[in-house]
């Protein structure tokens, strides 16, 4: 992390002290916090009564056998995977009619971000009201159709997961918008401009031309992506709860389930370290991505 | 860009604009549509009088402000040192700060339970303003680390042999130049302590402290479920958010987007 | 700038993040009033019946004390009354019911004891009283009693279409195809919910076996035995059969199915006694009407949950307290709390609970059969505290992983995604793991 030219100088113990309250707080929550899960994850306890009784790696054998654990992993992943992908193909989309010459596209460009500021709280109460059989989005489906639908979408175990990638699609395209748009906004137009005069159709500019060379926004959103997946809770607290069954359980939401839910804050702990452990793989990766990047 | 397009382009170009309109407005419309059922604009009123709503108005404003200022300073010093001053083992203690970058705060729940409470923070702002500081930090730090490295070096060096001491530098002439960065920082940590749901639920059962993401939950009970007084609700919290949204455009657009790229 | 300035002013740094931990220290808590001085109970609930008169008649009788009530969603309650309970700022009186919540809370409650005895807790129905106990010590007073094993019917529905209270599965098919036919609903359920899941198991067990599934709750009968595995079947046949419709696993209990009865939407749900005042009397039916758009004009009356084998008897009722209120160990103001208990649970509590409908914990109060819209529904109403009298047992099963594992069976057969064998084979694997 040494960058040549900048020689290491000798300097006053008050150096450090520009560092103390960012490591008091942090150190004191989060590493704290890691140590103290990994503790309580040696016990059986219902996080209520002042001591649990040890019970050593049992919970983290229980672990490996949990059909819920590795649902709502392997839910997780998929909201990931579904999310990302859908927002980098809209956000690319949406930064490149922004620059057609296309009615109401400042409209387009103000209102593509609304939703990135809104509440999660909101937007999953909201959507959780409108996805019933007899709310809006019925409502609104059956009078383009002229049909009666009345699809319980969150309730219905094959939709329910899909309804949830929509949802954080409906709000975070705006997030990978921006940052198609700003990069769009630095490539060298006379690139575009060669391209154009040596014939290529706008598809072939698009996947030829502008696609690679957007290739560090693709990367920061896929790490930011798979972040904030990991980090994804009220979303699917207030729609589904993490049903039917186990349909759309996430791990945040599995973790919330067993230490409140069901009193097993031992073993939400064991939960805890596995997540950590995932979301440090992550930590790495963006760091050495932004590093890279400010170069 | 694609400016140089054909009619059929064009054409092509104008119906995908307004179907990326119809899709962003509809959900919203009818949030809004659904707020007026019942008993019409009289479904404001009654959020506003019947819950302690400017009192959580305030309380979230309160919470939000004070992380973000001590986000700020946690960030912006720490950058500082790792970026510039350097001091012996600064990499570690950089590591250490950013390790957190990716951890969900459900994570550290049953943790939080001990600690709020061990210090003595259950139902203080603190509860929440502490575990919110703690896990926004990695992220302020790292692009506020980001930026301080991109600054030319003769900055600081200038400074210094001008006679300025690192803690003359670091006001004066650091914090004016890392304004860009300050605004995202802002912004980002602003966001997430505006629209925190859990914490605020967790930790603060005191009326007078709540924040406004709970005001909905005055109108859902185990059978009464008030829907459209839960869509007014959600409207008026988010309509603060999305007004400084629109006044401040450019501010909210460069922020979140040099938040990722550099 | 010399250099003490510097450091004084790096210091400062130090000193604002530090400040975050003093001003918290200062902030937190505050004092509790002293002895004779108006006293604040906090009183927190997720299902609270008329509060609103319950408040007012108790500081009508107790001027002194104020009562602050906060109502919660169930969901919001279990999250915020884990830290309640340990900080000043929580309830003095709070919620419970029999199951996990008093498991794990009872140990933050008062003892209530020698309360009872010193204040005639004799007259409160003892089953109220012992699902509400934690290793033999009292944590909570019941609110009123309640218990499932009913089915309401649509009375207005059933007489226009000349069709007859069924007493078994045969003549239930028989009668929901009639009122399919007629554009109706049968029976209206909501499967997301594992608890009317749950309230419906047991009443097919406990017709098809009485009793038995207590002994399969505390270990000394097997799951897997052919009559819990009938019931299962009898369970997935509710769903094959045409009894309830199409999409009853996505509906929620509360507000969907119970708002598509209200709405004569469906003539029949699967609910307990304390859904009476909600559909019997003006009172209950003028709170209901607040939750669905269609006028209520229909008249409800409740019968036996049908049998599921043909000349087997319907289950009898399986219930006990409701909820019940316990008095937090951490409250400072214990007397004031104890009392309004008292009047919650021996006091003018009980009366308004009798006279909206509800069956009182304590025994000397009749529950009131003179708000009914319709006179048939004073002898069912009677008879209900009748049989609430001859309970065959619990309605939650107090192992919370047994719970969720029978809850997760009944969702997955509903689903059609297990085969009732299987799915108590796993319900079994879970009862056979716990240490009771």
């Amino acid at each position: 992390m040494s960058i040549p030219g900048r020689p290491r100088r000798r300097v006053a113990l008050s150096s450090y002290l520009y560092l103390v309250p960012a490591l008091i707080l942090v150190v004191g929550v989060v590493h704290v916090g890691i140590v103290a899960n990994i503790t309580y994850s040696t016990l059986d306890w219902n996080g209520i009564s002042p001591n649990g009784k040890p019970v050593g790696g049992d919970n983290y054998l229980k672990l490996l056998n949990d059909p819920t654990f590795w649902v709502s992993l392997r839910n997780t992943l998929v909201f990931a995977a579904a999310t990302i992908a859908l927002q980098m193909v809209f956000g690319f989309a949406l930064a490149v009619l922004v620059r057609t010459r296309a009615v109401l596209r400042g409209l387009l460009r103000t209102l593509a971000f609304v939703p990135v500021v809104l509440a999660p709280a909101v937007v999953a109460t909201s959507f959780r009201f409108l996805l019933t059989p007899d709310g809006s989005i019925n409502g609104l489906l059956s009078a383009v159709t002229g049909q009666t639908i009345e699809q319980p979408w969150l309730a219905d175990p094959s939709t329910a997961l899909l309804m949830i990638v929509l949802i954080n699609v409906w709000q975070y395209t705006g997030y990978s918008f921006l940052i198609y748009d700003a990069a769009m906004g630095q490539i060298d137009t006379s690139v575009i401009e060669a391209t154009r005069i040596d014939g290529a159709s706008t598809g072939q500019l698009l996947r030829l031309v502008v696609a690679p060379l957007l290739s560090g926004s693709h990367l920061v959103l896929i790490v930011l992506g798979v972040i904030s997946a990991l980090k994804t809770f009220d979303l699917v607290y207030l729609t589904t709860a993490g049903g039917p069954g186990t349909t759309t359980q996430v791990l945040t939401g599995y973790i919330y389930k067993q230490v409140i839910d069901q009193f097993h804050a031992g073993y939400g702990a064991a939960l805890s370290v596995a997540l950590v452990a995932i979301a440090l793989v992550f930590s790495v990766l963006q760091v050495r991505l932004s590093s890279r990047e400010a170069k | 860009m694609f400016q140089h397009q054909r009619l059929f382009g064009r054409a092509i170009s104008q119906v995908f604009v307004v179907i990326a309109l119809a899709l962003l407005i509809a959900p919203l419309a009818m949030i809004v549509q659904t707020s007026f059922q019942g008993q019409g604009p009289e479904n404001y009123v009654i959020v506003i009088s019947t819950t302690p709503f400017l009192r959580f108005f305030l309380n979230s404003l309160v919470i939000s402000a004070v992380t973000v200022l001590l986000v700020l300073v946690c960030s912006i010093s720490s950058a500082y040192a790792i970026a510039t001053l350097r001091p012996r083992g600064s990499r570690l203690f950089m590591v250490l700060i950013l390790a957190g970058m990716a951890l969900p705060g459900i994570a550290l729940i049953v943790p939080l339970f001990y600690v709020i409470q061990a210090l003595g923070l259950l139902n203080t702002y603190w509860a929440v303003i502490v575990p919110l500081t703690a896990i926004s930090i990695p992220f302020g730090a790292l692009v506020a680390t980001n930026y301080i490295r991109a600054l030319p070096v003769e900055l600081y060096e200038a400074a210094r042999i001008d006679g300025a001491s690192n803690w003359t530098y670091f006001v004066r002439i650091l914090i004016p130049v890392a304004r860009p960065i300050i605004a995202v920082i802002t912004i980002f940590t602003f966001l997430a302590a505006w629209n925190e749901y859990t914490l605020p639920l967790i930790f603060i059962q005191n009326t007078d402290l709540q924040v406004l993401t709970q005001v909905p939950t005055y109108f859902q009970s185990q059978r009464l479920v008030d829907t459209p007084k839960i869509f007014a609700a959600g409207v008026l919290i988010s309509l603060p958010i999305v007004l400084a949204y629109v006044l401040m455009q450019r501010l909210f657009r460069e922020g979140m987007s040099a938040g990722a790229v550099k | 700038m010399t250099f003490r300035n510097r450091s004084r002013a790096a210091v400062s740094l130090v000193a604002l993040a530090a400040s975050a931990a003093l001003l918290a220290g200062c902030s937190g808590g505050s004092p509790a009033p002293a002895e004779g001085e108006n006293q604040t109970v906090t009183w927190w609930t997720w299902n609270a019946f008329n509060p609103d008169k319950t408040i007012a008649d108790f500081v009508a009788a107790n001027p002194n004390i104020t009562i602050d009530y906060k109502l919660y969603s169930y969901n919001d309650y279990v999250t915020a009354i884990r830290t309640g309970l340990t900080s000043n700022d929580g309830p003095d009186v709070f919620q419970v019911q029999p199951g996990e919540l008093v498991t794990n809370f009872g140990p933050l409650a008062v003892p209530l004891d020698d309360f009872l005895a010193e204040n005639g807790g004799d007259r409160i129905n003892p089953e109220g009283l012992s699902q509400l106990q934690l290793d033999g010590t009292q944590v909570a007073l019941p609110s009123y009693m309640s218990a499932a094993g009913l089915i309401y019917y649509n009375a207005s529905i059933l007489d226009e279409l000349g069709v007859s209270v069924p007493t078994d599965f045969d003549e239930w098919e028989t009668a929901c195809a009639t009122i399919e036919a007629a554009g109706y609903d049968c029976l209206a359920h909501g499967a997301k919910d594992a608890w009317v899941n749950t309230d419906v198991y047991l009443a097919l067990i406990n017709s098809i076996a009485p009793g038995e599934v207590y002994d399969a709750i505390e270990g000394k009968a097997d799951w897997t035995d052919p009559a819990f595995v009938q019931a299962m079947q009898s369970w997935s046949d509710l769903f094959t059969s045409g009894i309830i419709p199409a999409g009853a696993t996505a509906a929620a209990e509360y507000p969907d199915a119970f708002g598509a009865f209200l709405e004569k939407k469906a003539a029949f749900i699967a609910l307990g006694t304390w859904n009476t005042p909600g559909t019997m009397t003006s009172v209950g039916i003028a709170v209901s009407q607040e939750t669905v758009t269609a006028t209520i004009d229909s008249t409800y009356l409740s019968a036996p949950f049908p049998a599921p084998v043909a000349g087997d008897d319907p289950t009898g009722l399986f219930g006990g307290p409701d909820n019940g209120w316990a008095v937090s160990a951490k409250s400072d103001a214990q007397d004031a709390a104890l009392t309004f208990l008292d009047f919650l649970s021996l006091g003018g509590g009980q009366e308004i609970q009798a006279a909206g409908g509800n069956i009182p914990a304590v025994s000397d109060v009749s529950v009131a059969t003179d708000d009914v819209v319709d006179p048939r529904q004073v002898a069912d109403i009677e008879r209900q505290q009748t049989d609430l009298g001859k309970l065959i047992g619990a309605r939650q099963i107090p192992y919370g992983d047994l719970a969720t594992a029978l809850g997760e069976a009944l969702s997955a057969v509903a689903a059609g995604t297990l085969s009732p064998a299987d799915a108590m084979a796993q319900v079994q694997a879970v009862s056979a793991s716990l240490s009771r």
